[in-house]
Parts: C-alpha cells; structure tokens; sequence
C-alpha cells in the first residue's frame, strides 16, 4: 500500500519557503464514540490544487467541515498561512479568506445571479436599499476576470446547473476567498460541464487561489489536481504528487486495508437463478441512474455488488424493492415478474430488504421495540389474523429478535428510540433475516456497525446463503465485498462493467473497475479475466 | 396515550423477560402523561383568574366565578345531561380529526363534511317514509356518507395530484357553506312555514327516523333531568365510536399501518405499506364519522336540518383531538372537558357579575398551553430516555 506516499513535506511545487495555505497537525474529530478523523496531518500549498481521496465515511467530509468551521476538533491544530487559527464558525472562514462550495449549492432560486452573489455582502444605497446596479456591475466585471461568462440578471432557477456552481464560486470570490473548498462540484455535472469546471479551476489556480476539492472519480483527479492526499478510516494515508502517480495506485492505497476479517466459507453451492433483471433503466431526475442493466443472483448465492456511491446502487436496489418504477426492463423473483409490483406484493413473494438507512427508512422510532420488530411482516401470521394483530405473538417475535440477535432492549415494550443505534440496526437486520425469504437484498447491512457486529452479520449473510437465500449484497466496502461474494460484480455508471467469481477477485482490479479507469466505455461485461461466471455454470 | 394492554392470563416463559417495563416505570410513564394536560388547565385556571381580577378589579369576583363553575356546571339539576350532550358532538369530531392525524393528514374541513353530512341526513329524514328500523340507519349512514362524499375530494387531489390536503379541505369548507345557504333558502327549505319570516330550514324530520332522547333512561337510573334536556342516544353511539377507534388504532392491522403511515412515512412503503391507500382510507374514514357530529342536533335536538349549523364543532375537534393526544379515551375526556366549561360559562352568566366570555378565553388558553406543555414533557420523557440508556452502557 501507497509506498510512493510522501509524507507532505512542507510547501508546494513551487514556492517552498512560503507556509502552506492550509496546515493540519494531528487534527481528530469523534462523533458519539467513532473516529471520524484520526491524527490528520495535511499540508496544502499556496497556489495548488489538492485532492482529497476515499471512500465514503474514509472522513473527507469532516475535514472539510473543520476547514470551513462548521466543525471543531477535539485534538490538533489548523494553521492557516501559517498561522494557528480557531475556526468556530463560518463567518471566521470567511474571513480568513476560505470559502466552501457545498455539494448541495445553497443558493436562492428566484433570485438572480447578481442578487445571490451579493447576498449577505450587499451594497448598498444607504436606508437598508439594494444598490441593484452597483451589484450587477459589480457582479460582471468579477465574472469576466475569471473569464466565467455569467448573466447577472439571470434568474438562478433558468441556468443550468454548470451555470449555478459558477454562481457559488463566484459568491467565494466576491468575498475575497483565496482558498476555495469544493466539496464533490464534479458529482452533479455532465462530462462537458466537468472539462469546463476543470478550466475554471486552472485559471483560478492561474490567479493564486488554491482549491481543495473532494472528488470520487480518480480519472478527473488525476486530470486537474498537482498533489492527492488519500483519506481511508479516517487516517491519512498518504499524499502524492499527481504527475508521479496513476488511478490503479491511487486507487490501492484509496481501498487497500489489510483484510481483517477473513473470508467466510460456506458450504452451499449455488442454485438456479431467483432474482433475475434485464436490461433495467431508471431515470430519476432527468438522469438516468440505472442504465440497461442486467443482473441475476441465484440460489445459495450471495451477490456482492461493488461500486463507488452514485453509480446507480441506490437507484437499482429502490427499484429491484418496488419503491420506484423503472422505465424499461424487467424483474423476475423466482419465475414471478415483478417489474410494477409493489413492495407489499414483492414482500409477499419472499423479497428481504435492509435498507441503507435503516432508522429512516427501516423502523419507526417512535413505536415499540416489538412493533418494529415485526415492521413488513404486520399481515403475516401469526402477527396478524383476519385485520386483527395478535399483540402477544408479536412481542414473542421481538423476545425472540433480541435474544437471537443480542440486540439491548431494556424491553420489547419500550420505544425503539430507547435503543442505541446499534442495537436499533440489528433489530432491523434480525428482523428480515428472520422473514424467511427467497432473496434479501442487504444495502450496506453492517455500515455502523463496530467490528463485533460486522462479524455476527457476515455469519448470518453466510447462513442465510447456506439455507438456500439468494442474497444481493451491496456495498462500497471492498473488504466486506470480498469475504462474503461467491459472485461480484463492478456498477459503473449505471451498468455491471465486470464480474468475477468471488474467489478470484482482487482489490485492486475492483478498484480499477469502480473508478472508471478500467471497463468504462467498453460497453457492458466483458472484463478482462475471462467471461462473466468463468467459475460455475448456471445449475 | 399508550395504554398498554394487560393479558389476565401469565405471559408465556418466552415473553416473561422483556414483554413488559417494570410496574414503577409505567406507572411513572402514565403520571408524565397526565402531568401535560394537567399543567395546563391549572395554566388556564391561573390565567382565567388574572382575567377576571383584571377587568373587574375584585376578588370576590373570582370566587364567584370558581362557585358558580363548581356548582351551576356540575351540580345544576341539567348539567350532567347537558355535559353528556354537549360532549357528544365533540367526541365525534375529536375522532374524526384524530384518525385522520393518526395517519399524518390535517382534516381542517371536518366543519363541512359535518355540514353536508347533517343536510344529506335531513334530507333523508324528512324525504323518505320508512319503519323506524330502516329509516333510522338509513339517515344515520346518510349523513356519514355525506361526510365521505366532502372528504373523498381533498383525498382524491391529495393522492393523484399531490395537492395539500389542509388547503384543499379548508376550501370545501367554504363550499360547503355555499351549498348549504343554496340549498336551505331554495330546493330544500320548508314550504309550509307560518309567520313574516321563513326560516332556511329543511321540513320536520319523520319521527321514524328520529332518535330517542336519553332523559328517561337516565332519570330510571336515579338522576333527575328535565324531559327537555338535551342529550341523546347518540352519547352512547359516540362512546362506541371512541371505543372502537381506540381498539382500531391499537389492535388492528390497519391501525398498525395508520401508525407506521403517520410517525415515519418513509418507513412506511419500504414496509409494505401502500401509502396512497391508507390515505385515502384514513381520509373518508374521517369523513364519515364528521357526519355523525351533527346528527344529534338534527335528529334529536332540533329534528330537522337548519342553516345555523356551522356551530365549529369542526375546529373544536381540532383542540379536542389535541387535547386529548389522539387517544380514544382522552378524546372523550376533552370533550367532556370542553362541554363543561360551556355548562359553566351559562352559569357564570346566571349568578355572577363577570362576562361569561371568560371561558372562552379559558378554552383558548388551555389549547395554547396544552402544546407547550405537551412538549415540554416529551423532552423531559427524551432526556430521561437518554439518561437510562446512558446508564444501561
């Protein structure tokens, strides 16, 4: 793992006698208990672009918000331009000169251009009044000199998106910002809008400014960045020079951890095919998120779906649930088509599902301990019989949950807010492994959860696969990805780019796969080592 | 407002561990939950007495009032008769607006589903000739389908072009006062009224489908009322009304899902639960008992349909179902409550110097406070939570 990581010596490419804009020493932030940032050394050069790397929850997101004071560090210190600076709020970056474009742009629809820039710094005519003209003029001269054709009387809500960020980045510069913050800008754009984002930040590079973003694709990393610090578990992994370096290196030292928890081995060997989708398309949001794809998972088998956040998982796995209706395609859960069922329907089928986000989406906080137990399945029997619950049935079934599942309840008759987040998640997890389905889909089943916990949940993926369940595992953790699948396959923009047998993958490769920076564009599988399902013919 | 149930029987070894909290936690559960509703009547009472001293400047003023509510509200030869009729409307339209807030929706138009439900009950009631074991239910489900028909339209807006269900009803409920004031002067105003002036009402109601005062009954179980005192046997249909919407809420799958529907919508499709459906559901369900709210006044009171009949029976539900935590038996009680103080206020303009006005205020504070209070104590509930699970690790 990233031996070229050069421990950030002082100063840029140039200029090495000046102090870094920005300077992390040892800074750690922990929420409730998880680390999210771990003794952070960073080191950010006047005048550069620096990349900041990883996979999601590796902490990139706290950093930035400790640089923009929307957080604070419990330990370290943050140097800017060489000086120690508590940054408790917003307003102080501002006024240290460090803006931050965030990845939802915080601007006002109805209002124009000109008006969202001077929003908050406005000129005035004295009286509390609007110096509408002096803004836009204002506004038009600073958009030409960096070169950024903008209409100041235009309304926010009639430009496009590409239009909008330049709007947010303008806002940063029209308050002085030097050192500008752009947290994922490249995640919303079309791949045009992204050569001409990468433009724009070369020509403010040009003028002096430094830019720290955030970004997922290491193709366009490595494109407009000088140096890239990969952030893994909230560590500092390393941070190396762009020119030295290429996507599958990065991208090892992005997902490389040493394997810690080993493989598990089961026994089943894979059956017929039971969910099985043909060339699914979902739209959502005028994009299309899931983009002719094809995919079965079969019998004893667990599928792990590897891929970095946004290629389409989420929308896939709301559609293969029957929460949103895809445009074309087709669903089958064991010979039965399901493509417009809805989820009561699918459910009734056999469909499992743990959702990403399971308090939201998983359970009812304010409900009892035993009501969410039984959340999915409250038309089953025993639960339910004829309209009428059995109530006692139900708290049987939430005893059972919490004894076979270890989940701390001070009772099944307590609200689920009374339980931790843990305990609230495996409540959830027991809940639909106990379902007795025909295929679980599990989206990120043990994020959140402490070693311990992610342990007990591959045991029961594993056991679930040994007693016959076709298991859809999604997950951007690679390791998880790789000690359970018998079968993995890459999502890449909307589409499977590879598939492996389990047992042959490699991080490295699925890493190459998941960037971009092999298989893209190839159109559909056809992955270098060897055809889909090499391993074993379909029974 | 969880009251949870008690099986006679000994649980099952399985559940003996967890089934239950501990006896002293529910009871202190139970306490917090009235310690709300108790805090903020002593408000209103303490705001009711500022009132009073402040406009009349005397202390003897107060204590006239406190005598007058105590013994003209509770202990007049009528008042329980009264309270128990006064009641009765406002248990229905609790419910109504409670089991539509049970699935998330506010049904501010309660107030003109009653209306068009009393009318399509008057309707039937002086149009058709029937025995008394037909005619009754018949304008009995005459007037919940009336309430269905003016809720059935926010509900179809709301699940087919996502149109907010609080704008949409208060909108029917002007239209059904237009209707109303259309009809009662026009098609169904009664033709054969004498004297200058006409009223805008429907023709009397056949007997056979009026209901039954309740007087005899209560004056052969040992109380003394005045035949003329207004309560009906629709008291006892709205207690089963409570009864049953307590039993549904908990006891029920649909309940189990109003619930789910209601606390954490995004929880509830993933669930199996079909969102659309339960919407409409909840929404003409809560239609049809808001017909019933007014049928006492129609169908026993005054036996036929009048235009008066905006009598904001639909906004008070509101403070009822409020009040009274969307539970059956604390809907009863606020209403109960309410139609107290309504008893009291006549008595404070019977035997004391003091507008009885005051209780109007007394009601509008104790739905002010009862908010407050409510919240306040749920964050006390929260932190205690916390500090437990605290504790616990």
């Amino acid at each position: 793992m990233g031996t070229e990581a050069t421990e950030a010596a002082g100063g840029g490419p140039e200029e090495a006698r000046r102090p870094p804009a920005i300077e992390c020493r040892g800074v750690t932030r922990r929420y409730a208990g998880v680390v999210a940032n771990d003794r952070i050394d960073l080191q950010v050069a006047e005048g550069e672009i620096h990349a900041l790397v990883g996979e999601n929850g590796a902490g990139k997101s706290t950093l930035m918000k400790m640089l923009y004071g929307l957080e604070q560090p419990d330990e370290g210190e943050i140097l800017v331009r060489g000086e120690p600076q508590v940054i408790d709020s917003p307003r102080k970056a501002i006024e240290l000169r460090i803006g931050m474009v965030h990845q939802h742009f915080m601007l006002v629809d109805d209002f124009t251009v000109a008006e969202n820039i001077v929003l908050g710094a406005e000129p005035s005519r004295g009286g509390g009044r609007l110096d509408r003209e002096q803004a836009e003029r204002r506004v038009g001269e600073l958009a030409r000199g960096f070169g950024t054709p903008l209409d100041p009387h235009a309304r926010v809500e009639d430009i496009g998106v590409g239009q909008q960020q330049r709007v947010e980045i303008l806002k940063l510069l029209y308050r002085g910002a030097d050192i500008l913050i752009l947290d994922e800008p490249t995640a919303v754009l079309v791949p045009q809008e992204v050569e001409e984002l990468f433009a724009h930040m070369r020509d403010l590079k040009a003028d002096g400014k430094t830019i720290i973003f955030i970004a997922h694709s290491l193709d366009e990393v490595l494109q407009v960045a000088d140096r890239i610090t990969v952030l893994r578990d909230g560590k500092v992994i390393g941070t190396v020079d762009a020119a030295d370096t290429d996507t599958h290196r990065v991208a090892e030292m992005m997902v490389g951890r040493p394997v810690l928890l080993q493989r598990v081995e089961g026994k089943a060997t894979p059956g017929g095919p039971m969910l099985q989708v043909k060339d699914l398309r979902v739209t959502v949001g005028g994009k299309e998120q899931v983009a002719g794809l094809d995919l079965d998972v079969r019998r004893s088998e667990i599928y792990g779906l590897a891929g970095v956040e946004g290629n389409g998982q989420a929308e896939l796995v709301e559609a293969l649930v029957g929460l949103t209706t895809p445009g074309t395609g087709r669903v089958y859960l064991d010979d039965d088509e399901l493509t417009r069922a809805d989820v009561r329907r699918r459910r009734q089928a056999g469909l499992a599902y743990i959702p990403e986000d399971r308090q939201a989406r998983g359970m009812v906080l304010q409900m009892l301990v035993s009501e969410n137990a039984v959340l999915g399945q409250q038309e089953r029997e025993p639960f339910s019989r004829r309209g009428l619950l059995d109530l006692r049935a139900i708290r049987r079934r939430a005893t059972e949950l919490i004894r076979s599942f270890r989940v701390k309840a001070p009772s099944v008759a307590a609200p689920a807010y009374a339980l931790s987040g843990g305990n609230q998640q495996k409540l959830v997890l027991g809940r639909e492994f106990e379902s007795k389905p025909k295929l679980l889909i599990a989206a990120h089943p043990t994020r959140g959860l402490d070693i311990g916990a992610t342990q007990f949940v591959w045991q029961e993926l594993v056991e679930a696969r040994d007693a016959g369940v076709a298991v859809l595992l999604i997950s951007s953790n690679l390791e998880e990805i790789l000690a359970l699948a018998d079968r993995v396959g890459v999502i890449y923009d909307g589409r499977i780019v590879a598939q492996f047998p389990g047992a042959e993958a490699t991080m490295g490769e699925l890493g190459l796969y998941m960037t971009g920076a092999r298989g893209a564009g190839a159109g559909g599988e056809g992955p270098e080592p060897g055809p889909p399902d090499s391993r074993e013919p379909a029974a | 407002m969880k009251v949870e149930e008690r099986p006679p029987q000994p649980e099952p070894e399985a559940e003996e561990a967890a089934a239950r909290l501990p006896f002293g936690q529910r009871l202190r559960g139970f306490a917090l939950q009235l310690l709300a509703p108790a805090v903020s009547l002593l408000i209103a009472a303490v705001i009711g007495v500022l009132v009073i001293f402040v406009v009349q400047q005397s202390w003897s003023d107060v204590a006239d009032v406190g005598a007058a509510m105590w013994s003209y509200g509770l202990f007049n030869r009528n008042s329980v008769a009264f309270i128990f009729g006064r009641a009765t409307p406002l248990i229905f339209a609790g419910l109504a607006v409670a089991i539509a807030f049970k699935a998330g929706l506010f049904n501010i138009g309660v107030e003109g589903q009653y209306a068009i439900g009393a009318l399509c009950a008057g309707y039937v009631g002086y149009q058709l000739s029937a025995p008394t074991a037909v005619h009754l239910p018949l304008t009995i489900l005459a007037g919940m389908a009336g309430g269905v028909l003016w809720a059935a339209v926010p509900a179809l807006l709301k699940v087919y072009r996502g149109a907010h269900e609080v704008i949409s009803t208060i909108m029917m409920n002007f239209v059904a006062n237009a209707v109303l004031l259309y009809l009662l002067s026009g098609a169904l105003k009664d033709p054969n009224q004498r004297g200058a002036i006409a009223q805008q009402q429907t023709p009397e109601i056949e007997p056979t489908a009026q209901v039954g005062s309740m007087v005899p009954f209560f004056n052969s179980i040992g109380f003394d009322f005045r035949g003329s005192a207004p309560v009906t046997w629709f008291f006892v249909l709205a207690i089963v009304a409570a009864v049953l919407y307590a039993l549904t809420v908990r006891r029920t799958r649909f309940g189990f899902e109003l619930r789910v529907l209601g606390t954490n919508p995004r929880a509830a499709e993933p669930s199996g639960i079909r969102s659309n459906a339960m919407i409409m559901k909840a929404m003409l369900l809560s239609g049809a008992i808001a017909g019933l709210i007014a049928l006492q006044d129609v169908l026993g009171i005054d036996d036929r349909m009048k235009l008066d009949y905006i009598r904001n029976y639909g906004f008070t539900g509101i403070a009822i179902a409020l009040l009274g935590r969307n539970s059956g038996l604390g809907i009863v009680a606020a209403a109960l409550l309410f139609a107290f103080i309504d008893r009291a206020s006549t008595g404070i303009g019977l035997n004391t110097d003091v507008p009885k006005e005051v209780t109007t205020i007394m009601q509008g504070v104790i739905i002010l406070t009862i908010v407050i209070a409510y919240e306040v104590v749920r964050r006390m509930a929260a932190r205690r939570q916390l500090r437990e699970q605290h504790e616990r690790a």
